[in-house]
């Protein structure tokens, strides 16, 4: 199993997009269904931008922003002594970027349709902004946490331009199965890609499944 | 003792209100749109607004001062409930009974037990939230506000979306509820019925200021007195004690300031039960000698307290005292003029005893 490396670098690649992207898009997300300031249309184009982008675009505005001659690749170096472009760190940053849409738009739909009427009846009931986060929120967003997380998950696991474009294909860095299925096409090492491209098909299968059966479950149904 | 004195303006209207609530039931009474429900909110501190809120020595707001919502131990019952959906019945109360500021034992009416035992909700606490009738909601919803210690306790139309039968499934545990508690209770109602029955005083606001106010017999009063108000009031109230029923003929007799008003009801009541009787003002007949050789049943001496007419529409609004109490009838002009009617003079008041229904049968 010479893709081993590969296969443990998408997962762990996807899993700490999804982590970074949960903390991250729940903020936002709730910021969009609650404001009513005159930015947010503004706010919602950006974060939905990467669903109609080619990630080729999205990638090479990354790798110009990843060089040391602009201040976000140049802090990146002074602090850490490596650079952006063309490594796993490099990569998680795209991938939050390119995945932001898939995080954000069920939680802003769940946090919409829960409305502020629980969030004030737990409040009056003495509820802090922490508990009533813990307490209510996130058991009553649920089913909008569920198909987030595994959509950012499945979608993550599968990128391939932008992983092209910034990452390059660096084993144990910054290879992943869709860089690897690439060139086992490239050599016409057709057996290896059959073996990954099945693999990642039979994944992403599974999991909508299971997100489709726990949303039907769940009393939160997401329309 | 509340304290209130806040201005908030809104799309459609201002809110402008100054006034004092003590303990015990009070009644904020008006049109949809007259501002309760965001009255209560700014109590509450769910909405901004100018002014100060004080409920004792404790500021809430005022001068750059704030008290967080969920600091204020305000009891709120919300129009639609709000309960937890992910939690059942019993972990919505929990919800509550966790976050609530401890209280002496002793305090018997906020206990878990006895809010459950009043309200009725043993048997409901494992049901899902979800699964529960209109009226059992309200009633979780309730024992949930309760169940904080709310120094305060906000109802917002506690009544209202829910049909007779629910309605008069509600009442008597309101009633228990706004009669135990030392608490200052605002009830945010548009029926002038429901407010009789619960509140010993009430609020009438008008386009987001206070119109009238006083105990609740004597601002139904004024209200339908006033030609604008008129149609608010409702039906007329009669309060009076039960003194026999007479099984036979299925009637219940009670004594209204020495005088005696008949009904149909199907159970007796025991003698000496304060009872409240509705009619409509259109179902009050005017006499001026004591009649002989009629059906009507309750033949009332009263006294003509005023004559008003709302607008030139060839309709008398006629507004009689029985005893301390007040009573309108509506007749036409012709009828007043004919019968020569003037305020001070001794008549005779004629209600069917069909048209007096008594309020458990609401």
């Amino acid at each position: 199993m010479s893709e081993l490396p590969a296969i443990w670098l998408s997962l762990e690649l996807a899993l700490i997009t999804t982590a970074l992207l949960a903390i991250l898009a729940t903020p936002l997300a709730w910021w969009l269904a609650h404001t009513s300031h005159p930015l947010r249309p503004v706010i919602e184009a950006i974060t939905a931008l990467p669903l109609v982008m080619p990630p080729t675009v999205i990638g090479f505005y990354l790798l110009l922003l990843f060089s040391p001659s602009n201040p976000l690749g140049s802090a990146w170096l002074t602090v850490t002594d490596t650079t952006l472009a063309f490594s796993f760190h490099g990569l998680v940053i795209a991938s939050m970027v390119y995945s932001l849409p898939f995080m954000v738009q069920p939680l802003t739909h769940a946090f919409s349709q829960m409305g502020k009427g629980p969030i004030e009846a737990a409040t009056l009931l003495g509820a802090g902004p922490m508990d009533t986060f813990w307490n209510i929120v996130l058991p009553l967003a649920r089913g909008g946490y569920l198909t987030a997380l595994v959509l950012t998950f499945a979608h993550t696991l599968g990128e391939f331009g932008i992983v092209l474009m910034v990452g390059g294909n660096i084993p144990g860095e910054t290879r992943v199965i869709s860089i690897a299925i690439y060139e086992q096409v490239e050599t016409l090492n057709y057996d290896q890609a059959h073996f990954l491209s099945g693999l990642l098909l039979a994944f992403s299968f599974i999991v909508l499944i299971l997100v489709y059966t726990l949303n039907r479950r769940s009393p939160l149904r997401l329309s | 003792m509340l304290q209130i004195n806040i201005k908030a303006a809104r799309a459609d209207f201002k809110l402008d209100v100054e006034l004092r609530v003590s303990s015990g039931a009070t009644a904020l009474f008006g049109p949809s749109g007259s501002g309760k429900t965001t009255l209560l909110r700014c109590l509450a501190g769910l909405e901004p607004c100018l002014g100060t809120v004080r409920y004792g020595e404790q500021i809430w707001q005022g001068k750059g001062q704030w008290l967080a919502p969920r600091r204020r131990g305000v009891g709120f019952v919300f129009q639609d409930n709000r309960l937890f959906n992910h939690l059942n019945v019993a972990g919505n109360l929990d919800f509550a009974e966790q976050r609530a500021p401890s209280v002496a034992s002793g305090d018997g009416v906020l206990h878990r037990d006895s809010i459950v035992d009043t309200l009725d909700l043993g048997h409901l606490l494992k049901r899902q939230s979800t699964d529960l009738s209109g009226g059992e909601a309200r009633r979780v919803a309730l024992a949930r506000a309760l169940l904080a210690q709310p120094r305060l306790l906000l109802l917002d139309e506690p009544l209202t979306g829910l049909d007779p039968a629910r309605k008069a499934e509600i009442l008597p545990y309101l009633r228990r509820i706004t009669e135990a508690l030392d608490i200052p209770i605002l009830y945010v109602s548009h029926l002038a019925d429901e407010v009789a029955q619960l509140c010993a005083t009430m609020v009438v606001l008008d386009q987001g200021q206070v119109a009238i106010q006083g105990s609740t017999r004597a601002v139904l009063a004024k209200l339908r007195l006033d030609p604008a108000g008129y149609s608010l009031a409702g039906r007329n109230l009669l309060q009076g004690r039960v003194v026999g029923f007479d099984e036979a003929f299925r009637l219940c007799l009670i004594n209204v300031a020495g005088e005696h008003l008949q009904f149909v009801r199907n159970q007796p009541l025991p003698e000496d039960t304060q009872v409240h009787c509705y009619f409509d003002p259109r179902d009050v007949v005017i006499a001026s000698e004591r009649p002989k050789h009629l059906s009507v049943r309750n033949i009332l001496e009263a006294e003509i307290h005023a004559i008003q007419d709302a607008q030139d529409d060839g309709i008398r609004h006629v507004s009689l005292n029985i005893g301390d109490q007040l009573i309108v009838s509506q007749l036409t002009h012709a009828a007043v003029a004919q019968l020569d009617l003037r305020p001070g003079q001794r008549v005779f008041a004629l209600i069917k005893s069909v048209s007096v229904e008594e309020p458990d049968a609401l």
